[in-house]
């Protein structure tokens, strides 16, 4: 099964100014695992892109992964 | 600063240095007003210049100020040719020696450029790998350089996963890769990825569903919408319709929800 933290980190971590502040907080709601992401101000706009595709894109590659999580997968960036 | 008039720009320069006793290239003109002609006498106003007298006349820097009056003549001579003609003759006149190294820095700079660029389509290609590996779906990667893009040739067997529903999966990994290229890479390239024959077997599928719905708009008179596409994709729709006279192709909606729209052809009726 994929890991889902470590597919974040490969996707984004390129994408990044200061890779070594990422951080990826997982935790589970009533319907979701979800995935926080934090980054450093200035790679937030990277990692979001214009109009948000760049983060639609990673969305888009992140929730096609299979998992054995009973749960869909959402992921957060703040 | 004393001004002068006259019935046109030159005329009143030479009237000026006339008044003030001084050579043309004693002085700098600085023209006020350009005058009008009118039209049988009415309306008529007289050009109006003003003329400084320069601090060093002539002798300390004679080329200078010949070139300056040269200039200011030409300026005044052909009033419609742009201004900074003159200038740019200057300096290419000045600094010969200057251009050429900046030249042969501008080469150095694409040459480092191009190499750069090689390195980061090498990363690029890691990066791609890096992904699908750790979606379980392992990829060779195989790169092509064209004019102006560069293409990803992925080899797996697990096709299906890699282009995922409406080639969703393949569509995102080629964004994240022309935004990891614009990033890091210099210049424009368009990458482009391709697993097996998606792309060549799409465009197909794609050329056929634009004849076949520009034959629906032709029998009933209304447009048509076609699903939401990515920009290459309606592209390769409007090119395929750009030679049907009959009907129009548009886009309309916001990426990436835009779709085509192919309605009658009302511009030209015979």
């Amino acid at each position: 099964m994929v890991d889902i933290d470590h597919l974040i980190k490969v996707i984004v971590e390129p994408l990044c100014q200061y890779p070594e502040k990422l951080n990826i907080v997982q935790h589970e709601s009533d319907r979701f695992i979800e995935f926080d992401l934090k980054a450093d101000p200035s790679d937030v706009g990277r990692i979001i892109g214009r109009q948000g595709h760049v983060v639609q894109a990673i969305r888009n590659i992140v929730y096609a992964a299979k998992t054995n999580y009973q749960k869909r997968v959402r992921l957060n960036i703040n | 600063m004393p001004t002068f008039e006259g019935s046109s720009i030159q005329a009143a320069i030479e009237n000026g240095l006339k008044q003030m006793k001084l050579q043309r290239g004693a002085v700098n003109v600085q023209v006020i007003a350009t005058g009008k002609k009118g039209f049988l006498g009415f309306g008529r106003k007289p050009a109006v210049v003003k003329l400084d007298k320069l601090p060093e006349p002539a002798k300390k820097k004679p080329v200078a100020t010949e070139q300056q009056a040269k200039s200011v003549a030409q300026r005044t001579t052909t009033k419609s040719a742009p201004v900074h003609r003159p200038v740019t003759a200057e300096i290419k006149r000045q600094k010969p020696t200057q251009l050429k190294a900046t030249a042969t820095e501008v080469l150095d700079r694409t040459q480092r450029r191009r190499s750069d660029n090689a390195a980061v389509l090498q990363q690029l290609k890691d990066y791609i790998t890096d992904i699908c590996a750790s979606l379980k779906t392992p990829v060779t990667v195989k790169v092509t350089q064209k004019s102006g893009q560069v293409i990803y040739q992925l080899g797996t067997d697990k096709e299906g996963l890699v282009i995922g529903k409406h080639g969703r999966m393949i569509n995102s990994l080629q964004y994240l890769a022309q935004t990891y290229f614009n990033q890091h890479g210099h210049g424009k390239q368009r990458i482009v990825l391709n697993v097996g024959n998606y792309r060549q077997r799409r465009e197909e599928t794609l050329q056929r569903l634009a004849d076949k719905a520009a034959m629906e708009v032709i029998a009933t008179g209304k447009p048509y919408l076609l699903d939401d596409m990515p920009s290459f994709e309606r592209k390769i729709i409007h090119q395929q319709l750009a030679s049907n006279a009959h009907v129009q192709t548009t886009s309309e909606g916001k990426d990436p929800h835009r779709y085509v729209i192919i309605a009658p052809n009302t511009s030209n009726k015979f």
